[in-house]
Order: structure tokens, then C-alpha cells, then sequence
């Protein structure tokens, strides 16, 4: 409740001012250091004492946005901010340039979020995208000067570069059906004509006893089996393993939470989805709710979203007239409201027990796990929390069956039996391609199709030289990965023969890939060669150790040459450690200190006084150290990412701490 | 030997997540944090931590700040999950690990036993290995040790390994794997102290030491002492002392502009560097309050003060603005610590571990009447030597020799594990008192409150005198109306008891009760007393050996009641302090309990000797909890040592009050005289903090065979309801009377109704006599015609005084009045403790001179507020009572009170 509180006094004054915040603890009886710890960690709120400017413009700084010169922008000499000082004399109207963390908006690069106080109703912010500087200060000048803005670039009239004629996730579209939830109400038609109540296993069942049970009582959630879905939040745990602990747990109330906080750098697929497709997160919300015995739904949306917020907001409206949700779901009489939650910011929200802290009035901080959320979720009560493209995949996989899905997979060319990978997914891909944009492709699909094939990005502009294969978090990938060329026929057995032991279909795909890309001796991948599939990705590390774990994430941002990549691994860096909550050691001051190593490595190359041969392997050692301690110690993965980027920078493109490239 | 399970490679990352490995049980069930129960104290795990293994519950209570286990409203121990931390600490307690080695394996910054961890700092990081399917399967991340939850058959590893290896569980786990666990824990560990070094560790701010390192010794146990270069803090990072935008600095600098002086120092010189100071740490440090320095630079955000505040302490002032890198800890909305609403108790600074928040200046107790002058307030002036005085060094090496009953002779320290803060803040809380050779010194007297307690080294004799159990004298109207005590006869009284120096501590219970000493102690020390000298072994054992042909003073601590607060929450330190509680308690409730009226002093002596030795148990009880119950099988007797309890039955749901009875007074001891064991008759439960002698029955029966006069004794025994009460009240009176908690009172300010005009003259002369602020309140509930106004009652117990930081709260000499001292730094904490709503928070007429202030002058609000409390007039006439005109106003115990009533009612009915 503080937080809707807040968010309330920050929409009528543009901050936070003192005595409202101290009228608030007296008023809800919370502590003046609860509200302080609340008001200061997240960035939609704005302090009195941070002395709110009148005119505010954010600048994203972040990987696309800094790849397309946001660091110009933001220079405090050359740049905005100089102009903001100088409006700011010049109108005696406080204005303020400065940077924020991604927007969202990558494939418009660079994006600015801007506010004027007092704001007018309704409205919270002005953004625009893809702006020249010139533009920009056109803009500033004209909120500066009180005139009215121009025009904003509103993610509603902007269409990304996309497939999505043809995404299967939309399935009343494919199908031509009006979007009537269809798929809640076949659960609720078999509720009723269930002949016994409907009722979780037994807490001793398990293995095959426990499928049978769930095959005779909940064939829907074996469909949910079947369809191998995986969150897409970036874990990839199986969707059916949550919804199945969920609904075991014995508990009154149980939540279902869609994590609609989309902050990493690159991604942008949900702010599609959520935008043009309301409807399936929604129809996934109550699916997950009604699947699992949850009490109610939230959706978490980051406040960047506006308009994906109202968006939502008019569709829950929609179901509840419906009667797919609110007060009795189809006549079943079962309760099962959806609400949306209008996130205070923060990338660290994503991280899903970050996200619950925060829906619970409290710093957005990762927990000690365990317990788990399936466990001690929400209000300490067992809790779905999925990503929203995670759970807008489940009208699909009710309605057209689990094989349905998984079948959407890339198969391996050739013909009749050849084993495929399972289901499909969405990837959001800006930087230099031609059509950067969201993309619904088949997992597994090769990532040199994606990037190459006119249906998807057209292309890159200019010669590719490296990728993020996961927003910041997967570092930089170079288009030749070196790897060891002494992997021999019986290494490559053995590892084969351990991915069986997990999944003999995963064991296939990597035999098919050894063969056909990599012969024996080869000391080079080639990145565009390697299928989008997360589980591959780690069966690929598994057996060729690279020097640093790749990641495969939802948003993919490529590099054209002539890109100064040691500069981005430290702007990747700087992300981390601007999202790190600050509660354990390792993440708060490890990932200072990777900016700090970083900094200076781009200070001594810009004076050109490069390091020396052992003072490089010097470093090359601290930096591996610091990433094995924060992988190892850090609560959440938030601290177990921030260090790869500039690993990998170090390890893939060590000529560049020397040079930078023209 | 068990068959060895087979250990699954981890070394690949293969794909197919799961849930986290540790969310799941052995039979792949998800592991629910439900709410511990009180089971699980019973339900045994063994964990075996670097080749030890140590059985521990599944569940242990919780405990407060001083060890104490906590209960719930229905008295039962309240659980809380066993961590893999608790399992070392279990390893320590027997003797397995020594502290250091405990310390060296699994160092900790951010936990503290009795507040609830929070798993940030990562110093404590273990690796572990489970139980899963079957089979040991080795963790990938390492684990916070104070936060993690043991499991049956985990294998836990630290940095340190497999040395001291037990040979049984070498089978149970592959030794590589367990090196490169250790190896991984060790290099993670040393990097994150080598961080938090690199950017807190600094040099301290003044000239004194005022707090303990705790990142520096960890640095040293881990043998990291420095950052390497390329680690190192940037210098060009702002301090984090100073507000970054000039709103943030909520007013400007320098806070304190007046030169501050106070008549309390004396010498011009002091008062000086005292200003100096305090300018010193206002430019620097602004974040301050008036009695801590707060230093965010030092702050590792190990939260140990938020907790403080909140779990420790009720205040909730601290918590964290920020985000990141920069986050820091704050007070409300980042106010300036002094600025703040911060009662300035103390617990944040006396918790944190780097001396991010250090002591700004000394308190100046008043349990001496010179102590204020001798100890100045800078804590970087020091004192004279010869005041007795001793400094926090000083205090931190006391030593004594002790006699353990149970273990025999041992050397203790009993300030080792005060933390330095404390002991620098409280400097002239512990005074040494030497008595030389052929020298004799009164300690204290019989009958006065004394809110200290002796400290002795081990030598020396200790003369205890009484006047006796003297009879309840029967005040005549006159006695009652003016509330007089009865005032102490000049004489000491016969000798009871001599103790010797080597039995730890003397006076412990008046200090720790409130009640007046019970017997007058004069230290003597003989003309051939020897000398005592600290050595130490081969092994660094320590011994304490008296020196014969030596001649050396006796030497005795006298501590404040804070202090011995403080002593008390280290666990060795409860033990032997506890120990000796437990024997005198035992003594005390013989020597003057009821029951043993009919034996001689020989005969008391003798029935001690026997109880002790059979097998006598102390017992303490809280306020509502049960100790008998109706119906029961009975089977042991009980004598209380201190406090109320009320014996009742239970009919038609409701309970029937059948009488009081209080400290000397037993019960239990029906059911037990006949041949077979009886039925227990009636309920008894406690009303305030009670502390019990439990015979088992079997030991009285044998004692009553040993002294039959104690038999006979009992035959005769009449009993009112409620001591010093003639009239037998009626039950719905007494439930009244205990409703209402009259029985705690000794000077109860009542309004006879039947007279009482409510002219408000008593609170008029009230004010009057107080600076305008009048300490009662003539509201309040009423028992029969009598009014009992709301003004202090004089406790048997009083709440009040419980946890006072500064010790400003307490009874002095012979008087029962409360004092609130001027030193009281405004925490609130005795006005929240009181029941009866008494002590009110009031506004200084002077400003405390050593408070914060605004520049203009004007100090701020908790530093200008004290708490204030009737003062019984200093134990002259109460004005209240004097100036009623309607002779309306008197001050009655609660008994008198309760008689009164009695009296009234028998005379309207007859």
C-alpha cells in the first residue's frame, strides 16, 4: 500500500516532498525509516532533498541507447546537461539532464523521458525515441520555456520491425476467433463436469504415481507438460514444475504474479506483448490462477510502460464483463480477480523475489533462497511468478494442446525422423541489423537466420563483429568464438554420453551439431551457427568451457565493427552496478569495482598507456577472481552476471585494452 | 561404516534448470519456511562441518539480547530454525572448536546470535552438500552459515576444511571435492573482506580508542590487511559524510555554533577540548547526534544496527536511503542523526562492528555522587587515575577468581565480551575498590536500593550483617497519612554470614531485582591478606595463583546495573553469574523464608546444606505464566525468592483469586504431606517476574523427617490471603485488587472519594513543587472508595528501570522513590516500561548543554526532553498529601489499601 501511496504523492507533486511522507507514516502507523528505505531505493520516486528540478529529462544510457551515442548526449561539458544549466540560468526554471537506466525502447535508440512539473492529468511523462541531438534540444528548449512539447513518440503508433502477422503466441488472431477466453472457459467447462472436486495430489504422491494422478484430474496441466514451456524470464525452469508445486501446497491463498518488469537492456518483446496482445497475458493470468487454486493475480509493470499499463488495465476491465475474471469466473463461482501493479522501477524488480518484496511495501531486494516463492511467496503465501510471455503462451498451449508447441520447434534439415527442439519464443534484437525489432521464432532456430534472413532482421549494417546474447548480462560475444582445438573424439563422447543422462533428445542435438559444425581440431565457432535454445547454450559451455559462460537471454543486441567494445563491456558494467540493490557485499562492491577496473582501463588506453604483458595477465586474474566470488556468493543473479561483461571483454577482444578501433 | 554415497559431478553446468538445488527435500518435496514448532526442538539432525559432527534440533528458541529465551503469550518458548551457524556454535560449546578457531572458519560481520540474520555480508559463506535422491550432491553456490537451515546428513565445508578431519566421516564425501570447496569458500571470502577493507577500512577519527574493529580482526583471521591496488577506493569518491545536494543537508553547518559550557566540567581545559571536539566531529561527521559519531565511510551496511533498533530495542529510527553502491544507513528520512527521533539509547553504536557509529561523548553515572565530576564527558580526555574509576582498557582486562561450586576454580573475564563502545561510553561505570592489608570497608547497607553490584578478584573476606527479619510493624493513621517509612535503626545488626573473595559476586541481586539490599557487607581484608597473580600456561590456559609470601590489597569491582546488563549477554559470563544467583537464591529463601520460621539459625544452615545438595532447583517465571495447575498430580514444593504470585481455581470458566502471596512465602506443600502424593488443589501463576525454589517432594518429605519441627510448624500455620492483610477479602475484591495490580504497590497515591471535593489542590502543589510539571494525574481507576490517582506506586517490581542505557533510572539509599537522574538521555524507554502510565516525558527547563542544536539556538527535541517521575518529594511529606484540605489524599501500600477497603466495607455491612 506504501508504494501505490507514494506513487500517488509523487503524481500530484512530481516528488516526494517531506511532510507528505512524514503525514504518511503517521497516517498507516509505519515507521518514518520504512518509508524513507521504500522511497529512496526506487527510481520513480523523487525525493524533495534530491531537489527536483522543474523540467526533467532522462536520458537512457544503457546498450543501445549508448551505442547510439547516448554518452555524447549525456556529456556534462559538451552535452544536455550543459544546456539544462544554462536554461536553467538563463529562465531561473530549475532543468535537469541526466541519465537513467534502459527505457525499453532500444530499438529506437536513444530514448529520453521527460517531465515537467506540474504534469497534466493523466499523463506521465513525455518519451521520445530515436532523436536526433538536434531535436533534442529543440525539446528541452520548448518544455524549458513552458511551451508545450512536441508531439512524443508513443509506443502505440510505432510498430517494430516484426513478424507478427504470423506469431503463433496470439492464437485467436491465428485462428480467426474472437478473443472471448476460450481457453479459461474450456478449464471451467471441465471443472463442471468434473465428477469429484477438484483437488490437488496427496503430498506423499510422486514419480509416475503422481503424472498418473495429474493425467486423470488436471489433463490440462499435463498439456502444460506436454508443451515443454519454459519461463523466458531467463532461468528457463519448466512453467508446469511452479504451476504443479503451487497448486500442492496446501494454503488458503495462493498468488499468481506475471513479472512484467522488463528492465534489461535490449529486451523489449513483453512491451509488445502486453501493448498489442493484452488479452493472452491476461487469459494467462487467470489460466495459472485457476490451474494452480490461486486467490488472486497481479500483473508487475515497470511505470515506463504507460501505456502498456492502461492497456492492461482496459483489458482486465473487458474480462471482468466478460466474466473470465473478477468475482465468479464463468459461473463456476470461484473468485479470481487480476490487477495490475504499477512497478516503482528498478531493473532488480525483475528478479522475481525482488519483485514480492516490492509488491510488499519494502525495498526491492532479493531474498535468501530458499524458501522458494512456490512455497512462501506474496504475503509469505505459495506463489506463481512468471514472465509475462511465459504465461501469454498458455491460451496457445490450452487451446491447441501441448504438442502443438513443442513441435513449433526448429527441426534439423533433412528429413523424416530427425530430432527438433521444442516450442517457440519471442526475441527482441536492436544495435546494427536492418530490422531491429521483435521476432517469434521457432527455438533452436539458428542464430545466423535470425540475424541474416529478410523475415526477421535483414541483415547487419556493416560487418557483424560481436553480439550480446543476453541483454548485458550474456557480455559480448565475438563472431569466432576461440575454443580449445584439443577436444578429441572421446571428450566429446563423454560429454554427449552426460547430456543423455539429462534429456537424450539434447544429447542428439549436440551430436548433430559436433558433427556438422564443428570437426575435429577446429579452434574457432562460429557464433551464428549456434541454435537460440537456453538449454543448448549451456550444453555447449558444458562441454567446450569457454572462458566465460555464455547466456542466452530474450533481447540480443549486435555489434557492427568498428564498435569499441572494451567501452560497452564497461557500460554493461556500469548498469550493474547502477541496478545492484546494494544488500550483499559481493554484488554492492564487486560490481563497483568492475566499473572502477574498467574506467581505468579506458582512461590509461584514451592517454595511451597500455598495459604490459604481465600487468595485463595481472588483471586478466583479478577479474576472473572477483567473477568466481560473485558468482559463487552473491544472493541473487543479478550479481552473478554483472561481472561477465567485462570478462568477456578481456577475453574475447584483448587487443582492444590497447587500441581502441578506429 | 555406512556405504558411501556416490557423489554427482558439478563440475559441468548442464542444462535443464531446476528449482535451485537446495529448495528441495530428500524426497523432492519443496521445503516450505512454515513457522517453527516447538516439535522440532525434539526433532535431531546430525550435520557434519569440516568432518565434525554435531547433533543439533531442527529448531532452537529464540532469545533475546541477553541470552534469555523468549516466550509467547502463553509462556512456551518461542522456536526458531537452526542455522548451520548455530550447529558450529554447538560444536564450540563442546569444547570441540575453541572461539578463535569457531571465528577463523566461519568469521562472520553482519550476524549476531540474537537478532535475526540476514545473510548480506557473505563472510560466513559455507559450501554444502546435501542430501538429495539418494545421493551427496555438492552445491554450486556457496551458502550464507547464518542463515541457512541445517538438514539432516548435510556436509557442511569452510575455508579452512578438513583439518581436525574426523577419520568416520572421510567415507561420507571425496576429499578432493571437499579441498576445492574449501579452496573456492576461502578465495571468495578473502576477496569480499578484501573489498569491504579497500573501501571502509579507515583510520579512526580522534585520539582515543572508542570502539572495537571487528573488519580488522576479521582481516587479520583471514590475513588480509590491506586492498590490493587495483581494489583500492578511488579517491577522488566523495565522502558519503557529506549531503550530496544541498537540500539533502537538512540545515547548515556547524550544528552545534555555541561553544558549549557546562558546569559539570569543572576545569577550564576540558572544557575546551571538549569544544573542539565537538566542532571537530560537526565538520566532519555531520550525520551526528550528541552521544554517537556517525562515520558512513566506516558503514559496511551489515545492518546490524537496523536490526538493533527495531528487534533489540523498540525504537525503529534506522533503516537505509539509497540504492547500490551508494546506499547508506539512515535515521527516519535521513534526518541528521540529532535531528532524528532517536533516543540516543545506544544499541546501534554499541552493535556496530567498524565504528561507523563511535562514541561521541562519555555518560556520567550517577551511582556514585562523585563520579560526575571525576569522569569528563570527551572521550578522549582521560581521567584521573586515582578516582577508582577505570577505563574502558582497564575495564575489558578485569579478571577474577572464582570458586565454581560445580567446576571448580576458574579465572573469568567477566567484561571481555562487552563490546568496546560500551565500555568507552560508560566509562566510571566499573569503580575498583582496594582494601589493603589489615583495612575494613563497608561495601553497602541493609535496607538501602542499590543499583550496583561487587565485582570480587578472589581474595579477601566479606562480613554480611543483618538486623533480622524484623515484624511487620503496623503503621498507625497518622504513619499512613504522611507515608513514612519506618525508618532503620542506626545499628548493622549481628553478623549472618561470612563469604569469601572467591565467590564472584556480592549484592548481584539487589542490583538486578531492585530490591534493598538485604544485608549489610563490609569487605575485610586481613593483615596477611596475599596477593593474587594472573599467569598463563604453556598452552595459553589462564590461572589465577595466590602468592602467600605476597602481601596485595583485596580488591573488589563495584559495576552499575547497565554494565552488568551487559556482562550478562555473554553466554560464559550468565553462566557463572548464574550459578551463583541460583545458590543464594536458594540460600536467601531458607534463611527468610516463612517456612523455616521454626529452625534456629544452626538448623537453617544445615536444611541449606541439605537442599542444595538434594537437589533444590531455581526456577524464574514470567509475568502470566503457570507454575501449578488445578488437578495436577502434585509433586514438588515451591518457595519464592522474589516477586507476586496469585493462587486460583478456575469454576464455570471464570477464575477465582484465593489469595497472594509473595517473596518468603511457599506453596505446594498440602498435596505433599500425606503418604500419597495428592492432587494439586488450586492454580498458581505468576503475576510479575517471579523466581521460584522448586523442592521435589520426595526432598521435603525427607527434610520434614530430618527437622520435624518444620512439620508441626506447617500444622499450625495460619495464613491471611494477602500478607499484611487482616481482613479476609471477599473473591470479587481480590480479583479487583489483582486486576488492577495493587499489590505492587508500596506507595500508592489514593483519593478517598468520600472526602475528596476534586479541588485539584494535589496536583496544583504537585506542579509547583516540579517545575511546573506536575506528576500525577488524578485520573484512574477506582477500588472501592478510593480513588487510585495516576502517579508512580512505588513497585515491588519496578518495570521501569528495566533496561535503562545509562542507568539514570533507579532507587538510591534507603528511599523508595524512583530517580531519574539528570543525566537521563530522553530514550523514552522507562515511560514506555511503566504499566500504570506514571512517568511522563517532559520538556528540560534547561536544554541538556550537550545536545545538538539548531543554529539558532534552540536544541532539539529529544535532547531537551527527559522523563520524569513522582519523587515522593525527595522522601520528605509528598506535597499532594500535604496540601489536600480535605485530608483526601494519602499515600497507602497496597495491602494498607486493600485493608482499608476491608474495614470499610465490614463496618457498612455490621
Amino acid at each position: 500500500m506504501i508504494v501505490q501511496r507514494l506513487r500517488e504523492i509523487q503524481n500530484r507533486y512530481g516528488f516526494l516532498p517531506d511532510n507528505e511522507l512524514r503525514e504518511l507514516a503517521q497516517s498507516t502507523g509505519v515507521p518514518l525509516y520504512r518509508i524513507e528505505e521504500v522511497s529512496s531505493f526506487f527510481p520513480a520516486f523523487q525525493l524533495e532533498r534530491s531537489d527536483p528540478p522543474e523540467v526533467l529529462v532522462r536520458i537512457c544510457r544503457d546498450m543501445s541507447c549508448h551505442h547510439k551515442g547516448a554518452a555524447a548526449l549525456l556529456d556534462p561539458k559538451a552535452g544536455l546537461p550543459a544546456l539544462a544549466q544554462e536554461l536553467s540560468v538563463k529562465l531561473k526554471r530549475p532543468v535537469r539532464v541526466e541519465g537513467v537506466s534502459c527505457l525499453g525502447r532500444c530499438d529506437r535508440a536513444p530514448a529520453a523521458w521527460t517531465e515537467r512539473r506540474p504534469m497534466p492529468e493523466g499523463i506521465h511523462a513525455w518519451v521520445y525515441a530515436a532523436k536526433s541531438p538536434d531535436q533534442l534540444t529543440d525539446i528541452i528548449r520548448k518544455l524549458a520555456s513552458g511551451e508545450s512539447p512536441p508531439a512524443p513518440d508513443e509506443d502505440l503508433e510505432y510498430l517494430p520491425h516484426s513478424n507478427a502477422k504470423s506469431w503463433e503466441i496470439d492464437v485467436y488472431r491465428r485462428e480467426g476467433w474472437p478473443r472471448d477466453y476460450r481457453a479459461v472457459r474450456k478449464f471451467t467447462q471441465f471443472i463442471t463436469d468434473l465428477p469429484k472436486r477438484f483437488t490437488p495430489p496427496p503430498r506423499e504422491l510422486s514419480g509416475k504415481e503422481l503424472d498418473a494422478y495429474i493425467r486423470d484430474f488436471h489433463p490440462l496441466l499435463t498439456e502444460l507438460k506436454a508443451s515443454g514451456l519454459l519461463g523466458m524470464g531467463g532461468a528457463g525452469a519448466p512453467a508446469y514444475q511452479k504451476w504443479l508445486d503451487v497448486w500442492r501446497e496446501p494454503a488458503s491463498e495462493k498468488y499468481i504474479v506475471a513479472n512484467g518488469d522488463e528492465s534489461e537492456p535490449g529486451t523489449f518483446k513483453d512491451r509488445e506483448l502486453m501493448l498489442r496482445s493484452p488479452h493472452l497475458l491476461v487469459e494467462g493470468v487467470i489460466l495459472a490462477g485457476l490451474m494452480t487454486g490461486a486467490s488472486a493475480g497481479y500483473i508487475f509493470v515497470r511505470h515506463e510502460y504507460p501505456e502498456q499499463i492502461h492497456a492492461l488495465r482496459d483489458e482486465i476491465h473487458r474480462a471482468v464483463q466478460r466474466g473470465a475474471c473478477g468475482p465468479d469466473v464463468f459461473g463456476t463461482g470461484r473468485a479470481f480477480p487480476v490487477e495490475v501493479f504499477e512497478s516503482p522501477g528498478g531493473y532488480i524488480c525483475g528478479e522475481q523475489s525482488a519483485l514480492i518484496e516490492a509488491m510488499e511495501d519494502r525495498r526491492g531486494q532479493p531474498r535468501n533462497r530458499p524458501p522458494e516463492l512456490t512455497t512462501n511467496g506474496l504475503r509469505d503465501k505459495p506463489t506463481v511468478v512468471n514472465n509475462v510471455e511465459t504465461l501469454a503462451w498458455t491460451p496457445f498451449i490450452m487451446l491447441r494442446g501441448g504438442a502443438a508447441y513443442a513441435s513449433g520447434g526448429w527441426r534439423l534439415p533433412g528429413d523424416g525422423e530427425q530430432p527438433a527442439f521444442s516450442g517457440r519464443r519471442l526475441f527482441s534484437i536492436s544495435g546494427d541489423v536492418q530490422r531491429p525489432g521483435v521476432f517469434e521464432v521457432p527455438v533452436g532456430l539458428p542464430l545466423r537466420e535470425l540475424i541474416e534472413s529478410p523475415d526477421y532482421c535483414g541483415g547487419v549494417k556493416g560487418r557483424l563483429k560481436a553480439i550480446a546474447t543476453s541483454g548485458p548480462s550474456g557480455g559480448l560475444l565475438p563472431a569466432l568464438l576461440p575454443i580449445d582445438p584439443k577436444l578429441d573424439e572421446k571428450k566429446r563422447a563423454d560429454a554427449v554420453a552426460r547430456i543423455r543422462e539429462r534429456s537424450a533428445t539434447d544429447a542428439e542435438l549436440m551430436a548433430w551439431f559436433l558433427r556438422t559444425h564443428l570437426p575435429l581440431g577446429a579452434a574457432t565457432l562460429d557464433l551464428l551457427a549456434v541454435p537460440l535454445d537456453l538449454n543448448f547454450f549451456r550444453n555447449l559451455h558444458a562441454l567446450l568451457r569457454f572462458p566465460v559462460e555464455p547466456m542466452l537471454g530474450a533481447g540480443l543486441v549486435v555489434y557492427a565493427e568498428g564498435t569499441d567494445i572494451l567501452d560497452a563491456a564497461v557500460n554493461f558494467s556500469e548498469f550493474y552496478r547502477n541496478e545492484s540493490c546494494g544488500k550483499c557485499v559481493p554484488c554492492r562492491i564487486g560490481s563497483q569495482k568492475l566499473v572502477q577496473i574498467g574506467s581505468d582501463l579506458l582512461r590509461r588506453r584514451d592517454l595511451d598507456v597500455g598495459l604490459e604483458g604481465p600487468e595485463t595477465d595481472g588483471l586478466k586474474a583479478d577479474v576472473r577472481e572477483i567473477t568466481k566470488t560473485l558468482q559463487l556468493t552473491s544472493i541473487c543473479g543479478l550479481g552473478y552476471v554483472a561481472p561477465i561483461p567485462l570478462a568477456t571483454a578481456l577475453a574475447y577482444f584483448p587487443e582492444e585494452l590497447a587500441k581502441k578501433p578506429s | 561404516m555406512p556405504d558411501a554415497p556416490t557423489t554427482v559431478d558439478d563440475t559441468l553446468a548442464l542444462g535443464r534448470e531446476e528449482e535451485s538445488l537446495f529448495a528441495r527435500d530428500d524426497n523432492d518435496i519443496l521445503i516450505r519456511r512454515e513457522k517453527e514448532t516447538r516439535e522440532r526442538f525434539k526433532d535431531i539432525v546430525t550435520v557434519v562441518i569440516d568432518g565434525y559432527p554435531v547433533e543439533v534440533p531442527r529448531a532452537v528458541p529464540r532469545t533475546d539480547a541477553l541470552g534469555n529465551p523468549l516466550r509467547d503469550a502463553d509462556g512456551g518458548l518461542i522456536p526458531r530454525t537452526t542455522t548451520i551457524h548455530d550447529a558450529a556454535a554447538e560444536l564450540v560449546a563442546r569444547g570441540l572448536w575453541t572461539d578463535e578457531e569457531f571465528q577463523t572458519r566461519i568469521p562472520t560481520l553482519c550476524h549476531q546470535r540474537h537478532i535475526t540474520p540476514v545473510g548480506v555480508c557473505r563472510m560466513c559463506s559455507v559450501h554444502i552438500s546435501s542430501m538429495k535422491r539418494g545421493k551427496i550432491t555438492p552445491g554450486r553456490k556457496l551458502v550464507p552459515a547464518c542463515q541457512h537451515r541445517v538438514e539432516s546428513n548435510m556436509v557442511v565445508t569452510t575455508r579452512i576444511a578438513a583439518t581436525g578431519y574426523n577419520p568416520d566421516a572421510i567415507a561420507t564425501a571425496d576429499m578432493n571435492a571437499v579441498e576445492r570447496f574449501a579452496g573456492e569458500v576461502n578465495d571468495s571470502v578473502r576477496l569480499l573482506a578484501e573489498f569491504l577493507i579497500a573501501d571502509h577500512a579507515r583510520s579512526d577519527f580522534g585520539t582515543a580508542k572508542r570502539h572495537d574493529d571487528e573488519l580488522r580482526a576479521v582481516g587479520v583471521a583471514l590475513g588480509v590487511q590491506k586492498a590490493r591496488e587495483r581494489l583500492r577506493r578511488d579517491p577522488e569518491q566523495p565522502s558519503r559524510n557529506l549531503p550530496t545536494t544541498e537540500k539533502a543537508r537538512r540545515f547548515s553547518l556547524p550544528l552545534a555554533s555555541a561553544p558549549i559550557v557546562d558546569e559539570r566540567i569543572p576545569n577550564p581545559k576540558d572544557a575546551e577540548e571538549w569544544n573542539e571536539w565537538n566542532a571537530a566531529v560537526d565538520a566532519n561527521f555531520p550525520y551526528s547526534s550528541r552521544t554517537v559519531v556517525v562515520d558512513h565511510d566506516k558503514c559496511i551496511l551489515c545492518d546490524r544496527c537496523v536490526r538493533a533498533c527495531s528487534e533489540v530495542k523498540p525504537f525503529k529510527v534506522i533503516g537505509h536511503t539509497g540504492k547500490g553502491y551508494s546506499t547508506r544507513i539512515s535515521f527516519d528520512l535521513d534526518n541528521l542523526m540529532g535531528e532524528s527521533s532517536c533516543v540516543q539509547c545506544g544499541e546501534c553504536m554499541t552493535s556496530c562492528p567498524t565504528g561507523a557509529l563511535s562514541l561521541r561523548r562519555r555518560v556520567q553515572p550517577r551511582a556514585w555522587s562523585d563520579s560526575p565530576h571525576q569522569i569528563p564527558m570527551n572521550p578522549n580526555s582521560t581521567f584521573r587515575s586515582d578516582s577508582g574509576f577505570l577505563t574502558a582498557d582497564q575495564i575489558s582486562k578485569v579478571w577474577l577468581r572464582y570458586e565454581s561450586p560445580t567446576r571448580g576454580p576458574r579465572v573469568i573475564f567477566p567484561f571481555r565480551t562487552v563490546p568496546y563502545a560500551y565500555l568507552k561510553w560508560n566509562e566510571g561505570a566499573v569503580r575498583k575498590w582496594e582494601i589493603a592489608p589489615g583495612e575494613r570497608k563497608t561495601l553497602c547497607l541493609e535496607g538501602e536500593y542499590g543499583s550496583t553490584a561487587f565485582l570480587l578478584q578472589g581474595t579477601g573476606t566479606f562480613e554480611l550483617f543483618s538486623r533480622g527479619a524484623t515484624p511487620k510493624e503496623q503503621p498507625g493513621f497518622f504513619a499512613r497519612l504522611f507515608g513514612k517509612t519506618a525508618t532503620p535503626d542506626s545499628g548493622i545488626g549481628s553478623l549472618i554470614k561470612i563469604a569469601t573473595g572467591d565467590e564472584l559476586v556480592l549484592g548481584e541481586m539487589a542490583c538486578l531485582t531492585n530490591r534493598p539490599r538485604t544485608a549489610t557487607v563490609v569487605a575485610v581484608a586481613e593483615a596477611d591478606n596475599p596477593r593474587l597473580v594472573l599467569s598463563k600456561d604453556k598452552e595459553g590456559w589462564v590461572s589465577a595463583t595466590i602468592d602467600k609470601s605476597a602481601r596485595g590489597p583485596v580488591v573488589v569491582y563495584e559495576v552499575t546495573r547497565n554494565m552488568l546488563d551487559m556482562v550478562l549477554r555473554s553466554a560464559v559470563a550468565r553462566d557463572d553469574l548464574q550459578e551463583m544467583y541460583t545458590f543464594r537464591a536458594i540460600q536467601t529463601c531458607v534463611s527468610g523464608g516463612r517456612l523455616f520460621s521454626p529452625l534456629n539459625a544452626e538448623e537453617r544452615d544445615s536444611a541449606t546444606f541439605f537442599l542444595l545438595k538434594e537437589g533444590a532447583e531455581f526456577r524464574r517465571v514470567e509475568p502470566g505464566d503457570g507454575v501449578v495447575a488445578e488437578g495436577d498430580l502434585a509433586s514438588d514444593l515451591y518457595l519464592i525468592r522474589l516477586g507476586t504470585v496469585r493462587v486460583f481455581r478456575t469454576t464455570g470458566g471464570r477464575e477465582q483469586v484465593l489469595s497472594l502471596l509473595t517473596a518468603g512465602d511457599f506453596f505446594g506443600e498440602r498435596a505433599l504431606l500425606s503418604d500419597t502424593p495428592g492432587m494439586r488443589s488450586a492454580s498458581v501463576a505468576a503475576l510479575d517476574a517471579v523466581e521460584l525454589v522448586r523442592v521435589p517432594g520426595v526432598v521435603f518429605r525427607q527434610l520434614c523427617d530430618k527437622f520435624p519441627k518444620l512439620r508441626e510448624g506447617l500444622a499450625t500455620l495460619s495464613r491471611p490471603s494477602v500478607v499484611g492483610v487482616t481482613h479476609e477479602p471477599t473473591p470479587s475484591i481480590l480479583n479487583e485488587y489483582v486486576r488492577q495490580s495493587l499489590f505492587q504497590g508500596q506507595r500508592l497515591l489514593v483519593l478517598d472519594l468520600k472526602s475528596c471535593t476534586r479541588c485539584d489542590e494535589c496536583t496544583r502543589a504537585c506542579a509547583d513543587s516540579h517545575d511546573g510539571n506536575a506528576r500525577l494525574l488524578r485520573e484512574g481507576l477506582r477500588f472501592g472508595d478510593f480513588l487510585v490517582a495516576t502517579s508512580c506506586r512505588s513497585c515491588h517490581k519496578p518495570y521501569c528501570m528495566e533496561g535503562c542505557p545509562v542507568d539514570a533510572i533507579h532507587r538510591r539509599g534507603n528511599h523508595l522513590e524512583v530517580v531519574i537522574e539528570n543525566h537521563c538521555i530522553g530514550c523514552g524507554l522507562c515511560e514506555r516500561n511503566c504499566p500504570y502510565g506514571s512517568i511522563h516525558m517532559v520538556s528540560r527547563a534547561e536544554p541538556n548543554t550537550a545536545a545538538t542544536a539548531h543554529p539558532d539556538g534552540q536544541p532539539h527535541l529529544t535532547a531537551a526532553r527527559r522523563a520524569v517521575n513522582c519523587d515522593l518529594c525527595n522522601g520528605g511529606k509528598p506535597f499532594c498529601v500535604e496540601a489536600c484540605p480535605h485530608e483526601a489524599a494519602i499515600r497507602l501500600s497496597g495491602p494498607d489499601l486493600l485493608d482499608e477497603v476491608l474495614e470499610r466495607l465490614q463496618n457498612q455491612n455490621g
